[in-house]
């Protein structure tokens, strides 16, 4: 009995440490790495933002179907202040936008933290996910997607499936070549209590007109009916953006059928095209048609390939 | 209580300290701690059906000794009846009785005769096949004579409940686990050790293999016609493996388990992918049932030392049982017809029992061409008859198979990578392990740490987390 329990304590402890140095290793690479990659010098029509609901948005699909230059820069738990220095980081590269899209939803608005909180110990817990993302046979052994189509900014080639045909993007022809290679954020602070600062949304807007955006959009990506009806102030919440001007776009309620979530608040990834198409239809249409007095139907019509 | 869900990580060190440090010089203790642990694990699901449970091992304990004590044989006949009667009836309720009501009411329906079913909304208890085929082995083998029944209430109950094997087998028989009951069990190092290292590979298999196999496999058995041909042979392929991974994974996890506490478990899978013919394949996939069936079913029958028609049907009715035993569905039903068929010309020209005791490349590394396609096309037949498994019903297996014939030409490049997931060749590669009896051998202490932490690195970085349950637990 004496042997096993001393066979038990090293299996735990090794693999304690074990687990101490591949983290500290993952650690050491990862803060290596540039933060971010992203290409210079470049005009887009619009620039959406905002968290991991924005990720259904395919950039490359909204270019071919509306021929408007799309970059998709959202990224998990993304807060406020996290969206603002991103899209600082995208000025500063020299890039220009026409619009920005931000997603937005009453959730929206912890602060931010810094990338020390996120890349020690409990990362290989709570993030096991992104972890394998970032590891090269990570992609091998967990890329699980039901359309060939990888996450945004995975850095990796697109493969797109649409109805019968497919077409293949290279990497030249993506525009928004994005890489995340780190995350800026708090995750670990529960926000849904914390009441919504509108303050800081007119300071970001007034961030994003000081860079010749000459507009923000907010819009409220969809989810399921359960998730909806728990939202109960969202009609206080709707009243109070628009009351302050802003365009906001309510998409919540777009799907009914919980087939189409792989949770309350997220879209399936075999469904990224159909809401692609959707949030053509609903948001960029009706902002291009005021601007242009032009239809979009030809864009928009999913047997016009 | 899952295998791999957090509370059994602490209830199973709470039992294991209590077991050999506690009770230790008590084997009546011993067995009583087992007992309740296994009560706690299963009533962890539904407290409810615990009473089932505590009254189908009641009802076999005293049929038991009521038929070794009986004197006359009219009247052991008798009490073996009430006990597979009560059995079988309660397997029967809580199992087939919507089935049987739904397809009677359409075989009405056929002839014209409209009906309004009366289905009831019935919670099918967990592990309900396994524990009742473990009490009626125990009363059949003691109406045959062949032991005697348990006097000691708790044995008999451990025998029945014991919580590794409770919910998903391996299907114990009464004269392999019960005189491991009554003997006093002395702590054994190296039965300790195999039974850490075999949990640790079972979890492998069903965190990395089974689990992480699982969402492709529900998405096309969901809507078959969304995919190309080729991707739903893939499909298929993937849920033979899943399954494997599954099932062989839970059985390696009970059988390590077990060992902890010094009592061995029934080899329930012997590298059954790696078999030459359909008839090897029945040697190696979830033995513990099939040689139930073969010894309570089949042999009773008169086997294959009968009429030839007799034989034949014998052959039908051991696997369109086997298959009916794993749910109420046609679906089922049909995997067992298939089996049937396919077993048949091996059976007509006597080469059933070819290969017995035998495997593949016996002597060598690597298989001869022969033996590769023989491996390769058993696999393939296999591969096609788990489409009717897994398909929710016989329209939805139907259209697969058409589909996935019709447009096999294409194949969506996803699905190549997903069968060649690196995990994949990594299961056979441990099936492979499994037959030079790597997992018998005695290591010393540090090659078994590294091994053990570096099998758990590998499942915490790439297991497919979100306690899916087993897929047997349904059965």
């Amino acid at each position: 009995m004496r042997g096993f329990i001393k066979l038990l304590l090293i299996i735990v402890f090794g693999g304690y440490l074990a687990l101490t140095l591949l983290d500290w290793i993952y650690t050491m690479t990862i803060t290596q790495r540039p933060l971010l990659s992203i290409k210079e010098n470049r005009s887009y029509d619009y620039l959406i933002a905002g968290d991991s609901r924005t990720n259904p948005l395919v950039a490359p699909y909204i270019d071919l179907r509306t021929g408007l230059k799309t970059i998709n820069i959202g990224f998990p738990a993304f807060t406020l202040e996290d969206n603002q220095r991103i899209i600082q980081y995208f000025f500063d590269r020299g890039n220009r936008v026409d619009r920005v899209i931000l997603q937005m939803d009453q959730r929206f608005g912890t602060s931010s933290g810094t990338k020390q909180e996120w890349y020690y110990w409990p990362y290989l817990h709570r993030q096991s996910g992104l972890f394998t993302m970032e590891l090269p046979f990570g992609y091998y052994a967990r890329e699980n997607k039901n359309i060939n189509l990888k996450t945004l900014g995975s850095g990796l080639k697109y493969l797109i499936t649409v109805g019968d045909g497919e077409m293949k993007l290279d990497t030249a022809e993506i525009n928004n070549d994005f890489r995340p290679f780190l995350y800026n954020s708090k995750l670990l602070k529960d926000c849904s209590k914390e009441p919504f600062r509108y303050n800081d949304l007119i300071a970001f807007d007034a961030f994003l007109k000081k860079n010749g955006v000459r507009e923000l959009i907010l819009f409220k990506a969809p989810c399921t009916p359960e998730w909806f009806k728990s939202q109960a102030d969202t009609a206080t919440f709707k009243q109070k953006l628009r009351g302050m001007g802003f365009k906001y776009f309510d998409l919540s309620g777009a799907y009914t059928d919980t087939s189409y979530f792989k949770d309350y608040t997220h879209i399936k990834n075999s469904k990224y095209l159909e809401f692609s198409r959707y949030f053509i239809q609903k948001v960029i249409e009706p902002l291009e048609l005021k601007d242009r007095q032009t239809t979009m139907a030809k864009h928009t019509n999913p047997t016009n390939k | 209580m899952l295998f791999n869900s957090t509370t059994f990580l602490i209830f199973l060190p709470i039992v294991f300290l209590l077991y050999w440090f506690v009770f230790k010089k008590n084997l009546t203790r011993q067995n009583l701690l087992l007992l309740l642990a296994s009560y706690v694990f299963y009533g962890w699901w539904d407290w409810r059906f615990l009473f089932l449970l505590i009254f189908s091992t009641g009802l076999d304990y005293t049929t038991g000794i009521l038929i070794f004590d009986a004197k006359n044989e009219r009247i052991r006949k008798i009490w073996l009846w009430i006990s597979v009667g009560t059995n079988l009836g309660f397997l029967g309720f809580f199992k087939y009785y919507n089935f049987f009501v739904d397809s009677f009411a359409r075989m009405l329906s056929g002839f014209g005769v409209e009906t309004n079913p009366w289905t009831l909304q019935i919670i099918l208890p967990v592990g309900i096949s396994f524990y009742t085929f473990h009490g009626l082995s125990y009363v059949i083998d003691i109406y045959h004579k062949r032991i005697e029944p348990s006097r000691n209430w708790v044995n008999y109950c451990v025998f029945v409940s014991y919580f590794p094997l409770l919910v998903a087998g391996p299907i114990e028989r009464a004269t392999h686990l019960l005189p491991q009951l009554i003997k006093p069990r002395i702590f054994n190092y190296h039965q300790a050790v195999d039974g850490l290292r075999l949990m640790i590979w079972g979890f492998a298999k069903k965190v990395l293999i089974a689990d992480s196999l699982a969402p492709e496999v529900n998405e096309i058995f969901k809507n078959p016609e969304a995919f190309e041909g080729g991707s739903l042979l893939v499909g298929a392929f993937c849920f033979a493996i899943q399954i494997y991974g599954d099932f062989s994974g839970y059985s390696d996890i009970a059988r390590g388990v077990s060992k902890l506490f010094g009592i061995e478990l029934l080899i329930n899978f012997k590298y059954p992918y790696l078999s030459r013919s359909i008839p090897e394949f029945w040697r190696r996939w979830h033995i513990s049932l099939s040689s139930w069936f073969r010894d309570y079913l089949y042999i009773p029958l008169g086997g294959s030392r009968t009429t030839f028609w007799k034989a034949v049907r014998n052959v039908f009715v051991i696997f369109l049982v086997s298959g009916f035993w794993h749910g109420a569905n046609w679906t089922f039903i049909a995997w067992g017809g298939i089996h049937a068929l396919l077993f048949i010309p091996s059976f007509l020209q006597g080469k059933n029992r070819s290969n017995l005791g035998d495997e593949f490349a016996t002597g060598k590394w690597y298989p001869s061409f022969k033996e590769t396609f023989q491996i390769l096309l058993t696999f393939l037949l296999v591969s096609f008859a788990w489409i009717f498994f897994r398909a929710d019903n016989m329209d939805v297996a139907v259209r697969y198979i058409r589909h996935m014939v019709e447009d096999i030409h294409h194949i969506d490049s996803y699905y190549i990578k997903t069968i060649t997931n690196l995990f994949i060749p990594l299961s056979f590669a441990f099936d492979l392990l499994h037959r030079t009896n790597y997992l018998t051998g005695k290591y010393k202490t540090w090659f078994v740490s590294l091994e053990i932490i570096l099998i758990a690195l590998i499942i915490l970085m790439f297991g497919n987390f979100g306690s899916v349950e087993f897929i047997y637990f349904q059965f």
